[in-house]
């Protein structure tokens, strides 16, 4: 089965076209990056794939959106939530519990999970995030940053299919952005499928295994990471991994800055020699 | 949204102090007249006020779920506790006294407002945070939207408002807060606000304020 098949979909929120005529698939297990610069329609592409449009948006919708097989345009977005977990990019708009882990409780009591089972998965999820010693603090005196940590464990918690993440690092350092794509990168190496928007690709090279951009309402390029060596990504408005900048200067096609490191090695010994 | 739409109306022309006169009165005379005549005559009111304003129904209420929601209260209130008929009134009621106030917003701009308010011996500093707040009110519509997205995107789909009600809260103090500490930074005082703009009544003016006193007057006398 596919994770998410959409066909022709076009959206607008009123006049102006938003989305025009998009067809894409994606197989369980990718690890999707849709990129695009600033307003180009990423959050609005994404919020159709738990069926929030066109359920609870106003607009003009036509087309097709099956997320695992089921018709994303009519399933409840409360019970695809049992199987497409969302991140969005402030956290602030969702927390409203007075402890940590009663925040994490609450999207599980939502999906029918109580009791012990809620409890274990709600201490593993923090733990994976490391908030495992704030079960009892109050989400409100956590740092943005936590808060924004908090929020993927509400999604980690949920054990879906499918995450769907909008710049869930954008208010993250680095190393805390790193901890949030590795943890991404082994739940993907387990099956799940990860589809994240991202107007900064740096982490995108390294972690996705495709890359969508989106450009006037339309998914104009698609393929593994190293499209973004195609000189339109900068010329949209899309960040383009520091690697890749590096790596072109020299004639090279390398998008990490590991691999990057690597083969400059490689050249000052062939030098040296 | 419920923010300005720039226009070419006679609502929008008309002098900010006798819309707010007309709103207050108009919404006075409304709550305090329970009769099928006055549910009638309110509906027309509104009506009258949408097309002078050239504002069109669905963008006074963009929301016609929520419009529902909020309607359904007073109807069911009266439906069971009066009778039916007192039900439809409450609602057709509330409904034309919520357009006055949403139309005022939607055609009147904010140093208008200001104005307006200050004329009426409203302190500066309190003119000038009504008027804000007023301009704030679309931000907060779309916080609204996302917290909501946010709640449904984790399975909520129930009646508890807290989910919803908790964030919105936070969302607007620290927005609050945020403001006035950048407005104190930049050495904001509203006591020097220039009132740069200039009231005038015009003929159409109190012709509007005769009308208003004319409906006064059918209250006392008729209904
Ligand atoms: N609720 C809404 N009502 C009306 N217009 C909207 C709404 N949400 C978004 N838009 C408009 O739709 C367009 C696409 O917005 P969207 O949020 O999908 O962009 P994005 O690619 O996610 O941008 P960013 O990178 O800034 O998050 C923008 O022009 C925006 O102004
Ligand atoms: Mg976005």
């Amino acid at each position: 089965m596919l994770a998410v098949q959409i066909d022709k979909l076009s959206f607008s929120y009123s006049d102006k076209p938003i989305l025009s005529g998009i067809s894409v698939k994606i197989k369980q297990g990718e690890f999707v990056g849709l990129v695009g610069k600033t307003g180009c329609g990423k959050s609005t592409l994404l919020l159709t794939l738990n069926g929030i449009i066109p359920q609870m948006v106003n607009g003009n919708f036509s087309g097709t959106v099956l997320t695992l097989g089921k018709d994303a345009t009519k399933t409840p977005v409360h019970e695809l939530a049992r199987s497409v977990a969302f991140v969005f990019q402030d956290p602030e708009d969702q927390i409203f519990s007075l402890r940590v882990e009663d925040e994490v409780l609450f999207g599980l009591s939502n999906i029918g999970i109580a009791g012990d089972e809620a409890k274990r998965r709600a201490l593993e999820a923090l733990r994976t995030v490391g908030l495992g010693e704030h079960l009892d603090s109050d989400p409100h005196t956590l740092s943005y940053g936590q808060k924004q940590k908090l929020a993927f464990a509400c999604a980690l918690a949920v054990e879906p299919e499918i995450f769907v993440l909008d710049e869930p690092v954008s208010n993250l350092d680095h190393f805390s952005s790193d901890e949030v794509y590795s943890i991404l990168g082994k739940l993907n190496k387990s099956g799940k499928t990860i589809i994240i928007a991202e107007h900064d690709t740096e982490w995108l090279a390294e972690y996705a295994s495709r890359i969508l951009f989106l450009n006037n309402g339309k998914i104009e390029a698609d393929g593994g990471p190293q499209i973004l060596f195609d000189n339109k990504f900068e010329a949209a408005g899309v960040k383009v991994p520091c690697a890749v900048k590096i790596s072109k200067e020299i004639g090279e096609s390398l998008l990490t800055p590991s691999q990057l490191i690597t083969r400059l090695k490689q050249k000052v010994k062939l030098k040296k020699r | 949204m419920l923010t300005y739409l720039q226009r070419n109306s006679l609502g929008h022309s008309s002098d900010p102090r006798v819309k707010i006169i007309w709103v207050v009165v108009l919404m006075g005379i409304m709550f305090s007249t329970r009769t099928i005549e006055m549910a009638e005559l309110s509906l027309i009111i509104a009506l009258f006020a949408c097309v002078f304003s050239s504002v069109s129904f669905s963008e006074v209420f963009p929301k016609p779920r929520f419009l529902a929601f909020i309607l359904a209260m007073p109807f069911l209130f009266g439906y069971f506790f009066v009778s039916p008929q007192y039900g439809i009134i409450n609602s057709a009621i509330l409904l034309s006294a919520l357009t006055m106030p949403v139309l005022f917003i939607l055609t009147t701009e904010r140093k208008a407002i200001v104005a307006a308010l200050r004329f009426f011996k409203l302190p500066p500093s309190t003119a000038f945070s009504l008027a804000l707040s007023l301009h704030f009110l679309p931000v907060f519509e779309k916080k609204f939207d996302l917290v909501r997205v946010a709640q449904s995107s984790r399975g909520y789909s129930g009646k508890n408002p807290i989910p919803l009600a908790v964030p919105l809260m936070h969302s607007v103090l620290r927005k609050t807060k945020s403001l006035s500490t950048s407005l104190d930074a930049r050495a904001f005082d509203p006591d020097r606000i220039p009132m740069p703009y200039d009231l005038k009544m015009k003929t159409m003016d109190w012709f509007a304020l005769l009308v208003l006193g004319g409906l006064v007057l059918a209250r006392i006398y008729y209904f």
